[in-house]
């Protein structure tokens, strides 16, 4: 899924699935594709982190040197619908589990670290994590999917998220024109 | 006296999905060797009771994230026995080409993320990936090469949902395949060297009596149909399937396990997944991938399941060099006004299916209604077919290693689990080990 302009390198990546509160990623992205927000930035609708990879491992060192990553994942905290804006690395791991959460217990962050590791990074990776709650307390059951919570909170923290980075897509935008 | 040893591993880490492993040993005695699988049951066969047929592919789809083409084609199939429904052959292509995509997936995950780390003495990918930085990324574009052949055939990587009944919902652009042609070509020889490099791993000395099961198609490498392979030169039909495995519960496991039942009505584990493949079909992979394995000297027959690695890479190679060779096939616009689906009138009948889903043998039963609603059905996947077999292995290897130190029969038992490459998921989810000694 991609909008139209190709001008800038600034890719968004929505990561998660149509199950529950996992899907608020592509959710952002869903409003990202409004015209409303003269969004420029390039979309991407991935199911699990690797595939993030996979995009990178494609990527040629000239692309990658002038990319710009914005990650959309929901991550684990009580304060349903807070938004979380880390740039990689500083992102701490109680709030994006190393497994647990993901297929293949791969998680964001093990492949954030898989593709350090093979430098096929940008330099500019910028997560947001949308709090939708905490799983179950016991291990037994942390694969079960956290159920979709259509709360006003949500649903402003994904309009928040999509503003701020056509926001900043934009802005980015404008300034290589200049 | 022995001294009872107990011991608790809590997670097994590289295999998809989750449960547990318990162990019991007193002395030199293995008292228990339960592959415990625990995860609530999905109920996916009593779901689709009283579903239209069309919900069918859609629905088994989500059994799983990385096999769901695997779903999808043994449930159509299936309901296209029922309906009377050959599809065409451009559109029978397009679906074996589908499904090596599912293959070149899963297999290059589990090869380089999941399964090479134990050979290189690295606890995970990222360790590898440290170590051999070149050969993960080759890993990493040839899976992405898999993903977009599934994007565009299947609609998009993950659960996809262009395949129906009688066809696809929407055959691809010839210009989408053609596009393909040079990645291909590319990733092929990628997918060799990907293999070379495994070539002369150490593989841990450790045989089995295995009783392996594949599908053996008449003059192809077996995909998507063929007869069931029960012995060097014994065939069967799927009228029969069940008659001969036999799924059956057992206390620690709320996935069913299952046995082969010989016509001297003995019961034994079997093997199914890449290993049996070769073993009744390695004279039917593609030029380069059957060179490939005299290369690499691969012979399933010495009962090795580490060097299962190899034989997915062998897989991955026959898997693109079969894509290539059906998408060269189909440059010459065949697939021009094509209809996307046969179509067809529902009647009630009952109809079944087996294909090779990347980790073994996927069996599919129907039964429907005049109206084509779903009566009933029966899914029997490759994992559930495995879990008796790896018991049985686990034993194996406990009875060589029995003295070692916990830790260390722990590493080994995980090792030895992720070379059937599990997916827990599937039969239901995660791995824990727990060892108790008495």
């Amino acid at each position: 899924m991609r909008s139209e302009s190709r001008e800038i390198p600034y890719e968004v990546f929505g990561i998660g699935s149509a199950q529950g509160a996992d899907q608020v990623g592509w959710r952002v992205l869903d409003r990202l594709l409004d015209p409303w927000h003269c969004n420029p930035a390039r979309l991407h609708r991935l199911e699990t982190p690797l595939d993030l990879l996979g995009f990178a491992a494609a990527l040629g060192i000239d692309e990658r040197a002038t990319q710009t990553w914005v990650l959309l994942d929901a991550c684990l905290g009580e304060s349903v619908g807070k938004v979380h804006c880390w740039r990689w690395p500083a992102v701490p791991e109680s709030a994006l589990p190393v497994r647990g959460v993901s297929s293949h217990g791969i998680g964001l962050i093990d492949a954030l670290r898989l593709g350090q590791e093979l430098g096929i990074l940008p330099e500019f990776v910028w997560i947001y994590g949308i709090e939708i709650g905490e799983p179950q307390s016991t291990e037994s059951d942390r694969s079960h999917s956290i159920d979709w919570v259509p709360c006003a909170r949500l649903h402003a923290a994904i309009a928040k998220c999509a503003s701020n980075i056509a926001s900043r897509s934009l802005a980015m935008q404008i300034a290589s024109n200049h | 006296m022995s001294q009872p040893r107990s011991i608790r591993v809590p997670i097994l880490t590289r295999v998809e999905g989750e449960g547990a492993l318990n162990i019991r040993l007193c002395g030199s005695r293995i008292e228990q060797i339960e592959l415990n699988i625990y995860e609530p049951p999905r109920f996916f066969e009593a779901l689709l009771r009283g579903r239209p047929i069309e919900d069918v592919a859609d629905i088994t789809s989500r059994i799983c994230g990385i096999c769901p083409i695997a779903y999808q084609v043994t449930a159509v199939q299936a309901l296209e026995t029922i309906l009377g429904i050959r599809i065409p052959e451009p559109i029978a292509a397009l679906r074996r080409l589908v499904y090596c995509a599912e293959w070149i997936e899963s297999h290059v995950l589990h090869i380089h993320l999941l399964h090479a780390p134990d050979f290189f003495d690295c606890h995970s990918g990222i360790e590898l990936a440290r170590k051999f930085p070149d050969q993960v990324k080759r890993g990493l574009k040839l899976k992405q090469l898999g993903n977009r052949i599934l994007e565009v055939l299947g609609g998009r990587a993950i659960h996809p949902i262009n395949i129906a009944i009688g066809g696809f919902y929407r055959l691809p652009k010839t210009s989408q395949l053609t596009d393909l042609i040079p990645e291909l070509q590319k990733a092929l020889q990628e997918s060799i060297d990907a293999a070379r490099w495994l070539g002369n791993l150490p593989f841990p000395d450790f045989t089995a009596p295995y009783h392996y099961v594949s599908l053996i198609d008449a003059d192809r490498y077996p995909i998507e149909s063929g007869r069931v392979a029960i012995g060097p030169d014994q065939t069967i039909g799927l009228e029969i399937f069940e008659t001969h495995f036999q799924e059956f519960q057992v206390p620690h496991s709320t996935a069913l396990q299952s046995k082969f039942l010989g016509t001297d009505g003995a019961s034994t584990e079997y093997f199914v997944g890449p290993m049996a493949r070769l073993y009744h079909n390695q004279e039917r992979l593609g030029p380069q991938a059957k060179r490939l394995a005299d290369e690499l000297r691969f012979d399933a027959r010495r009962c090795n399941p580490y060097q299962s690695i190899l034989a997915r890479a062998i897989e991955v190679v026959h898997a693109f060099e079969e894509a290539l060779r059906i998408v060269q096939a189909l440059q010459d616009g065949r697939l021009g006004g094509l209809a996307p689906r046969v179509s067809s009138e529902p009647h009630a009948g009952i109809g079944m299916s087996a294909t090779e889903a990347p980790r073994g043998l996927i069996f599919h039963r129907y039964q429907i209604d005049d109206v084509g609603n779903v009566v009933f059905a029966k899914i029997v996947p490759p994992t559930s077919q495995n879990q008796a077999r790896i018991e049985a292995d686990l034993r194996l290897l406990l009875e060589q290693i029995h003295r070692d130190s916990d830790p260390s029969i722990a590493l080994a038992c995980e090792r030895l689990v992720r070379c059937y490459d599990p997916c827990i998921s599937c039969s239901t989810h995660f791995l824990k080990v727990n060892i108790q000694r008495e």
